[in-house]
Formats: structure tokens, sequence, C-alpha cells
């Protein structure tokens, strides 16, 4: 005779059993996602903060009555606020018996004045040379360092901020232009200068090519031998900086050695780039 | 729902051997055909083999019951583990020669040699893996005489395959292999065997679900159900008596049938 009691207690403990693993993935799952959730919580007002950096260093400049909570966007939202605002007043005022002719004008005045203000609230690309300059990546492209704001510089800056000195603005533009290819000679010096700041500090291989690459094109192969000669020193296995020492001894009339450097340096290496300007320097085709 | 018709289900599963309750499933009848073709062709030993449980001695009975009426068959079902004993019972049977003393293999041998048989005898010997391994290579060198003919069956297991390949690898010429039931299967057995029985009732319970569930649990093997579906309707007959409420008689419940499974140890709680 079957004890169907007992049988049944027994199902319901297997049961409970069969369905543990369940239960354990379930709660596992959700522990997961709560703190996923969690972490994704505390990451969002990070990245609403970084937003809000970008616009803070103009909103400085900015003179009008945008709030701190807006962004940049919301600006332009506002303008038919406050001209709204505006108008209302003129409403008053027509009521107040004052001359509705000269609200208009300021009406008119303060829209020219959110016109410029939106050719202001343009984001700046400050944060961008400044990402510029601590990328690593000296090999690309010239990348302009700090350098002391200048006067000319002033201007553009005061042309990007809203300011109510149009008539001063207006009357700098031209000068600046005039000056732009001055501004860019003096940086390329100030950016060697910087960069062998740099290089003293850090004793980076890429900086000294970078520096030897730059002399080079400036013509000054005294410096740029010197500096590729440093490269090879630091790390034997750069090609362009081989390139470069080699070119540099040819443009300081040291022909035969040059291509002595090359052979060795192709002899170990096979590169091709270093068989090319040699088949040049002997040829004479190198400028 | 009556009872009775639980107690009568309960008892269709009953663990017997007995060709009556033979079920043809496709497959099976398959396999049974070749077997009874392999002992017709001139075949010193024919293997049959499978995992416990999966109808090995039920063919064997089967066959018995099929080739009784036109051949000399004699099925050994409980094997005869002392050498002398067994020669002794194949004399008797076979060439109803009562040896009075001991009987060795040498003896028997010559015994056979004196007389002369037309009609070749087929010796079925079951759970032969329990014979020892120089009683198996005797039993060989008997069937290599061509006085006789042996069907033995052995089970699936890692012993029992190397007593296949040691002892008849080269000799046996036919070896059937004997599966468990697939799921369609095992749903076809259940209600064949139910109707057999005119458990209509019971029969109509199971459903492709509740079927599914029980292969899942015996694995299709047909001992393994039969005790599964034996307790399975003993539990339903003590419902019915005790607390018919708590059943549903027009479907196998999964409740009953893990119960059944927990209480015959093929699920652990």
């Amino acid at each position: 005779m079957l004890n169907l009691h007992q049988l049944e207690s027994q199902w319901l403990k297997y049961k409970l059993k069969s369905f543990l693993p369940y239960f354990i993935i379930l709660i596992s799952l959700s522990i997961i996602i709560i703190v996923i959730s969690s972490f994704n919580f505390e990451e969002k007002p990070k990245t609403i903060e970084l937003k809000k950096e970008l616009p803070s260093i103009n909103q400085k400049d900015v003179n009008t009555s945008i709030d701190d909570n807006s962004n940049m966007t919301p600006s332009i939202e506002k303008k038919p606020l406050i001209i709204q605002d505006l108008k209302d007043t003129q409403v008053n005022t027509s009521k107040n018996l004052i001359n509705t002719q000269k609200i208009e004008e300021d009406i008119k005045s303060i829209e020219q004045k959110l016109e410029k203000d939106k050719l202001v609230i343009k984001p700046s690309l400050d944060f961008i040379r400044n990402m510029q300059d601590n990328s690593p990546h000296y090999y690309n492209s010239y990348i302009a360092p700090k350098v002391a704001p200048e006067p000319t510089k002033k201007i553009i800056q005061t042309i990007q901020t809203p300011k109510i000195e149009e008539i001063v603005l207006d009357t700098h533009v031209e000068e600046v232009k005039k000056q732009e290819i001055k501004i860019k000679r003096q940086n390329t010096q100030d950016d060697i200068q910087h960069v062998i700041k740099r290089f003293k500090e850090s004793n980076n291989p890429a900086l000294s090519l970078f520096i030897a690459k730059k002399y080079y094109e400036l013509k000054n192969y005294n410096q740029s031998y010197n500096y590729a000669l440093i490269t090879n020193q630091i790390n034997n296995d750069i090609e362009e900086s081989w390139v470069i020492f080699a070119k540099s001894l040819y443009q300081l009339d040291q022909k035969e050695k040059a291509i002595e450097i090359l052979d060795k340096y192709i002899s170990s290496s096979h590169s091709h780039r270093a068989e090319m300007l040699l088949e040049n320097i002997k040829s004479g085709k190198i400028k | 729902m009556n009872s009775s018709i639980f107690e009568n289900s309960k008892n269709v599963f009953l663990d017997t051997v007995n060709a009556r309750d033979y079920i043809q499933l496709d497959r099976v009848s398959t396999i049974y055909q070749s077997l009874k073709d392999s002992v017709n062709k001139p075949l010193k030993m024919i293997l049959l083999y499978g995992k416990p449980g999966t109808g090995k001695s039920m063919f064997l009975t089967k066959l018995y019951n099929d080739l009784s009426t036109t051949k000399t068959v004699h099925l050994y079902q409980t094997p005869i583990l002392d050498d002398i004993e067994f020669f002794k019972r194949l004399a008797h049977d076979l060439l109803d020669v009562k040896y009075q003393g001991e009987l060795n293999f040498t003896q028997f041998m010559k015994i056979i040699d004196e007389h002369s048989i037309d009609d070749i005898p087929i010796v079925l010997l079951d759970e032969a893996q329990l014979y020892s391994s120089s009683l198996m290579e005797k039993i060989r060198l008997l069937s290599d005489t061509r006085k006789m003919k042996f069907v033995i069956t052995l089970h699936k297991t890692e012993k029992e395959d190397l007593i296949a390949k040691e002892h008849f690898q080269t000799r046996i010429w036919e070896t059937i292999e004997l599966e468990n039931a697939s799921a369609s299967e095992l749903k076809i057995y259940i209600q064949k065997k139910l109707m057999k029985a005119n458990c209509f009732d019971s029969a109509n319970m199971f459903h492709s679900k509740s079927v599914n569930l029980i292969y899942k649990i015996t694995n299709g093997n047909y001992r393994d159900t039969n005790k599964l579906l034996y307790t399975l309707f003993d539990i339903y007959h003590n419902y019915m008596e005790n607390n018919p409420s708590k059943i549903d008689t027009n479907k196998v419940s999964n409740k009953i049938i893990e119960m059944a499974a927990l209480h015959t140890g093929l699920l652990h709680a």
C-alpha cells in the first residue's frame, strides 16, 4: 500500500529542488541588472557635467540672460520669449503713455543683439586644441602648442565672444586676416622650443624625431642632423629618423657619409624607403 | 472511472517475460524479422545484445514460441553455470541422452560425434554474460561442430563487450543490437499494451506530453517504463479509492508521473 501523503511531500520537495537553479539564475540576473543600472545612474550625471563644461567658457563672456541650466540651443528658443516680453512691455508702456517708437527701437536693438548672440553661442574649439596638445601623435600633423595669447588672437576671440563693442570689432577683422601668416611662422619656432622642452622632460624619441623633421623643414640641417642622431641613439629602429639623418647629412654636403649610413641601415633593415633615398642621393635627385 | 480499471492497468505493466505480452513496434518487428531470418541461415552463432531492459529476454522468448512449432528449439532463460551440469542438460535435451555420473566437455563431444543429427537444434541462451569465459569458449567450440546452433543474449556493458570481442568476434556471423524505444515508440508501446488488456480508458489518458515526460525519466527503457507505469497506476488506484477528487482521469498528471518516478527511484528528491 502506497503512502500517498508521504509521496506527495516527497514530490513537493523534489519540485522545490528542481526549481532551485531557476530561482538562483533569476536572482543573480536581477542582481546583475540592478548593479548595471546603478552604474548607469552614476555615470549619467558625469556626462552632463562634461557637456556643461564646454559652453561654460563662453557663457562667462556672453552678456545675455541665459540661465545656467540651459544649453546652447535653448538660447535661441528663448529669443521669442524675450521679444514677447518686450512686446508685452510695449503694451504696458503705451498704457503708461511712454513713447512707443522708443520701445520699438529698443526691441530692434535687442533683437540685433540676440542675432549676434546666436553667433557667439557657437561651441568653442579651444577644448579640441587642448586635446590635440595632449595627444601623443606627433608624426601626423603639426599641433599648435599653448602659445601665450597675442593681441591679434585676442581680437579673434573677441569676435567669437559676444560683446557689444561691435564698432571696434569691425575695424580689427581685416588686421587679423593680414597677420595670420606671421602668426604661423612664429608658432613653428615656438612649437619647436616647446617640443624641445617637452623632449627634455620626457626623452621621447617621437618628440626628437618631430624636432628633427621640423628643423629639416626650416632648413636648419645642423639641428635636424643633431636631433635625428639623438633619436637614433634612443631608438635605432625608426626608419624616418634614419632618413632625416641621411638627408641632413646630404644637405650638409656630406653625401658620402649619407650614402655610407644609408648602406649600413639598408643592410640591417632592408628599408625600401631608405633604398629609394639612397638612389635619389646617388643620382642627385634630392633637393 | 472505476478504480478496477487502474488495478487492471497496473497489472499490465508487471515485469514478466511472456511472449503473449510482446508488443509489435515497427522497428522492433524489423529487428525480430532479421533475427528470425538469421536463425534460418547456416550460421553457427547469433549474438543478441543491448542494454538491460531493451527486451532481449522477450525477443528470445518470442523466438522460442515462434520456432518451437517448426524447429527443435531449447530455451535456457536461467544460466547453468556449472560446466558438467550444462553439458548434461544439453545431452538430455538435444540428444535425449541421460548420462550417469560426471559429463565433461570431451565426453560430451564424443556423444555428439556418435549421434547423427538431421535437424540441427537451436539453443537459446539468455543472460550469457553470466557464463564463465571458459564455458563460453566451449560453447564456441560446440558451435564449430555445426551439430547445434546458438542464439545468445548479452547485456551491453563494457565487460560484455569485451567478452563479445574476445570470444565471438571471428565466429559470430550475426549480431543484433536492441535499443531503447524512442518517445513515439514508447507512446505506441504503452497504448498497445493497455489496449491489449482492454484498458482503453487508461490508454486514452496518455497524451504526447505525458509520454514525453515518461520518456525523459526512463530514457525509453522498456523495463523502467513498465516499473514506472506499474507504480503510476498503483497511485491512481490509491487516489481513486481514497481521494478521487484529487485526480483527473482524462489525462495522466505529470505530478503523478513524477511521484511514481520518485517512488521507483527513477527520480531523486
